[in-house]
């Protein structure tokens, strides 16, 4: 009964594995029938920014980790959001984006596995049943690995940009204004937004930064594409290591590749965080961690060194501007 | 004669799994040798599956993804045939073994069971070692049996199947030209465009047709050796 078990666990993620390319794939050759200019007109998500109207020194993209479902956040990643638009009355905080899906279509919406995505929604809320909700995470794990694939990472850089435009662009981007973008990318978020950010860079033309918050990434050519990357992690957060052991580029012994490159450039931006574990309690975005006995809020010790670099960016932007 | 199915099971399992006995049955000719070409076929579509992102890319539409496919596994078939081709030539002509080419062809055929899983190289990120893995245990596969098959050492196997191949891709860039044009063609063909199959063209492929929002992609310029970029002449 094990057996037959196991076996079936590993042909349902065979399986899977082989269909993850083909929602990206299947868009890039207009199979879905929608153009390349325009995510899914019927289910995109809202484009709402966070919190009301500015006068922008910087925008803000966030791609959350491989929990997200759609474009409804998590309550602690809300918080974390609000926080920021909170504190930088000039930056534009944009987070409703599906980073999982190149046509930004949610696991909930418009999809023929939606109702099995809504039971284990359900689920992971619910805290049920954690090995079955742990499926929405091997799922988007899956289109990191897509996305890190040298044959599959451009179609899906492409169209991730294209996702990323059009937010931008609602929220009233000015192309050719220069005003800087940031990518907030939160574990298997952050090679999302790397492999966009070639794309996004040739769009806009603006200053470009990735915040890393333990961030699990390959060395892509969007690299390449980067004024800098702030990594941010925790020390006693394992997770990002998987990123540095299972993409060879990331080898010191890879010295042409993109990352050692980033690194050597000085646009490497190294951040240590306190004690906090990748996700769950305790984690970075925990607001009732415990930590040496004592009750702490990690995610508002997370908000302030992101804002602490979010602040960063917009005061070289402006030094920038200036000079 | 026709192969029940528990014997083309056990047929392909012993192959996969590199057992001796294989070429046995091959040796008898009807159904064996019919199943060997089958699962040549098989295997040529699957890798066909494999490497389908090169007809998504080059956005082709789902009826000629289809018919590509099939046009993609007949050209395998028909690559392999050319090889145990050159297989039976060097058994022939260079060791002296009198042996059919039918034979030989089943041989070859059967030795790329292995890649019969060639769909797998499909697979984000792990796809392109999977693939690597794949072609070389259906080296040994196609040695193992080129071994048995022919009464050779493992090592004079071995040389055979190199130079078989050696032969085979000498044959192809001069000769078989119009083989390969014709292969081309055939794709072409089928996918309904020009197919972009090398990675350069394939990133300016991605680059190019900018939609609203998207720049157009920048050339880059060409730098002159010994001159600084931008520096005075």
């Amino acid at each position: 009964m094990i057996t037959l078990l196991i076996a079936v666990a590993i042909g349902a993620l065979t399986l899977s594995l082989l269909l993850s390319p083909i929602e990206t794939l299947g868009w890039w050759a207009g199979w879905y029938g929608e153009g390349l200019e325009h995510p899914h007109e019927a289910s995109h998500a809202a484009y709402r920014r966070i919190g009301g109207d500015k006068e922008p020194r910087q925008f803000v993209v966030y791609l959350d980790g491989i929990a997200k479902v759609g474009a409804e956040n998590y309550d602690d990643v809300q918080g974390l959001l609000n926080q920021l638009d909170a504190a930088l009355p000039r930056a534009v905080i944009l987070g409703d984006l599906m980073p999982y899906s190149v046509r930004n279509v949610g696991l909930l919406d418009e999809r023929p596995l939606a109702r099995f995505w809504r039971r284990m929604f359900e689920y992971k809320l619910a805290g049920k049943h954690s090995l079955l909700a742990f499926s929405i995470n091997i799922r988007n794990l899956f289109q990191v690995l897509v996305a890190a694939d040298q044959r599959y990472g451009p179609v899906y850089g492409r169209g991730e940009a294209q996702v990323m435009l059009t937010s931008l662009l609602r929220a009233g981007y000015v192309p050719g204004s220069g005003v800087p973008i940031t990518v907030l990318g939160y574990s298997g978020g952050v090679q999302i937004g790397i492999v966009a950010a070639r794309f996004l860079k040739r769009a806009l033309d603006a200053p470009l930064t990735v915040v890393s918050l333990a961030g699990v990434m390959a060395s892509d050519a969007g690299l390449d594409a980067l004024d800098r990357l702030y990594d941010l992690r925790s020390p006693s957060d394992h997770v990002p290591l998987y990123g540095r052991v299972l993409f060879p580029g990331r080898w010191p012994l890879a010295r042409g590749s993109h990352w050692n490159r980033l690194r050597r450039d000085g646009r490497l931006v190294n951040v240590v965080l306190g004690p906090m574990r990748h996700n769950g309690s305790e984690s970075y975005l925990d607001d009732e961690a415990f930590a040496n006995g004592a009750e702490v809020d990690n995610q508002t010790a997370t908000a302030t060194a992101i804002i602490a670099v979010l602040g960063e960016i917009e005061g070289s932007a402006v030094d920038a501007a200036r000079s | 004669m026709m192969l029940d199915l528990e014997t083309a099971i056990a047929l392909i399992r012993d192959t996969l799994l590199l057992q001796p006995g294989t070429t046995e049955l091959l040796r008898l000719g009807g159904g064996a040798l019919r199943l060997a070409f089958y699962v040549l076929l098989a295997a040529g579509l699957s890798e066909a599956v494999g490497e389908s992102v090169v007809l998504f890319v080059n956005r082709v539409s789902p009826r000629r993804f289809a018919i590509s496919l099939l046009i993609s596994a007949f050209i395998f078939a028909f690559g392999y045939l050319f090889f145990a081709l050159s297989v039976y030539l060097l058994a022939r002509y260079a060791l002296r073994i009198d042996v059919p080419f039918s034979f030989v062809a089943g041989m070859v055929a059967l030795g790329q069971a292995p890649r019969l899983f060639g769909y797998l190289s499909f697979i984000p990120y792990l796809g392109l070692p999977i693939s690597v893995l794949l072609w070389i245990w259906s080296v040994v596969a196609t040695i193992v049996g080129v071994a048995e098959g022919l009464s050779l050492a493992p090592l004079e196997a071995l040389l055979t199947v190199a130079l078989g191949a050696l032969i085979l891709v000498s044959v192809q860039r001069t000769v078989g030209g119009p083989l390969i044009a014709l292969a081309r063609l055939a794709r072409r063909q089928a996918a309904g465009v020009p197919l972009v199959t090398n990675r350069r063209e394939w990133l300016e492929l991605i680059d190019s047709a900018p939609e609203p929002g998207l720049a157009e992609p920048r050339v880059r310029a060409r730098r002159r050796p010994g001159r600084k970029p931008g520096g005075a002449a």
